[in-house]
């Protein structure tokens, strides 16, 4: 194995390692005093906390007429991280980041469903990819500056089943605010590298993202929007290879309880009928028999199917009655 | 009662199925912060089954 000498240092000198990651929090503590970021974050909690942006002027003049605030905002922040990684190449930036060689992002500020963050794109690495042929809609308001760098995208927006893409020209200043359920960006082309600040809320909701053709605007798959859901949905299916029978009044209460997701609840409904068959079969005959439920139709048809089956199950209603 | 056992493999599916948090990449749109797909989760199971 070959250790350079640099990390050969910092292994062999904890204080070394502790002097470079003392000078990367400094710049981020300097910055967040800063009049300017110091205005911002305090909007941005607000923001998250489910205030307007229109009542909130420090963040909303990110996303305004001119580029300068947001230019004001970030510089003295990345200019005190890179003067610190000049010096110290081995520290870890205290802010979350992350990159996959063509989107590179630095997570300004997090709480609750809000995010902060800033973005910037590889032209060359953008190009090296293939078209984007799918479009994604999710559950949230984001907002969006160009800071620095040109570039083409689209506006894509879904009309009824319709997919509508509106060609826009991406350059410093340009500033846009979308609902993502009905509307997305895609970048096409850009110029060297685009920076671009980007403010997203999502919203609590147990409605999945989709993704549609931008061909067709058929729709090509979706997924659960709450890691909530997702963890609820492994635990129902982990309690069902597990034989845990009885689980059984629990899974028959998430398949009925209609603040869960579709997904969510027909698989806690599927592992029910098969732990406690009396308990599933109930629960199934409730869901087919509440009207306005969205999973009324295909609980019917599944208990239909079930009772052509096995005729015995016609007695756990009587039953139940 | 005599109730039947039912398999789970052949109760049907929802016509669309929904992928769990996290698993719609986005592709060309590069709309991740990258900060919404990692996960950490616990499970705590009884080492002896209530039948075992």
């Amino acid at each position: 194995m070959i250790t350079r000498p640099e990390i050969a240092a910092l292994q062999a000198d904890p204080g070394l390692q502790a002097c470079a990651q003392t000078g990367l929090a400094t710049a981020l503590a300097a910055w967040q005093r800063e009049d300017a970021a110091a205005a911002v974050l305090a909007d941005f909690a607000r923001y998250a906390a489910h205030e307007p942006l229109q009542a909130l002027p420090a963040l909303a003049a990110l996303f305004g007429d001119s580029v300068d605030p947001a230019s004001r905002l970030v510089a003295p922040l990345i200019a005190g991280f890179c003067n610190t990684l000049d010096r110290q190449p081995f520290g870890i930036v205290p802010l979350r980041h992350f990159t996959d060689g063509v989107t590179s992002s630095l997570l300004l500020a997090r709480e609750g469903e809000a995010l902060l963050t800033l973005v910037a794109i590889d032209g060359a690495g953008l190009a090296a990819r293939p078209a984007p042929t799918a479009v994604c809609f999710g559950h949230a308001e984001e907002w969006e500056v160009v800071i620095a760098g040109v570039g083409h995208g689209r506006l894509v927006e879904r009309r009824g089943e319709q997919i509508i893409a509106h060609p826009i020209a991406l350059a410093p200043g340009l500033a846009l605010g979308r609902e993502a359920a009905r509307e997305a960006l895609i970048f096409d082309q850009i110029d060297g590298a685009l920076l671009v600040l980007r403010l997203q809320r999502h919203e609590q909701s147990t409605l999945p993202k989709r993704e549609f053709a931008l061909s067709d605007g058929r729709l090509l798959r979706q997924a659960s929007a709450s890691n909530r859901e997702s963890r609820l949905e492994m635990a129902v299916a982990l309690l069902g290879r597990m034989g845990r029978a009885d689980a059984a009044p629990q899974l028959a209460e998430i398949a009925r309880d209609e603040s869960h997701g579709d997904a969510l609840r027909w698989q806690a409904l599927r592992e029910c009928l098969s732990l406690d068959t009396a308990t599933g079969f109930w629960t199934l005959t409730a869901i087919a028999r509440a009207g306005a439920d969205p999973l009324a139709v295909p609980a019917g048809a599944l208990r239909a199917q079930l009772l052509e089956t096995y005729p015995q199950l016609a007695e756990v209603e009587l039953c139940h009655v | 009662m005599n109730l039947p056992m039912i398999d789970v493999s052949v109760l049907p599916q929802l016509d669309t199925l929904t992928g769990v948090f996290g698993s719609l990449l986005p592709g060309g749109q590069a709309q991740s912060s990258g900060d919404e797909i990692v996960v950490l989760m616990v499970f705590l199971y009884d080492l002896l089954m209530p039948n075992g």
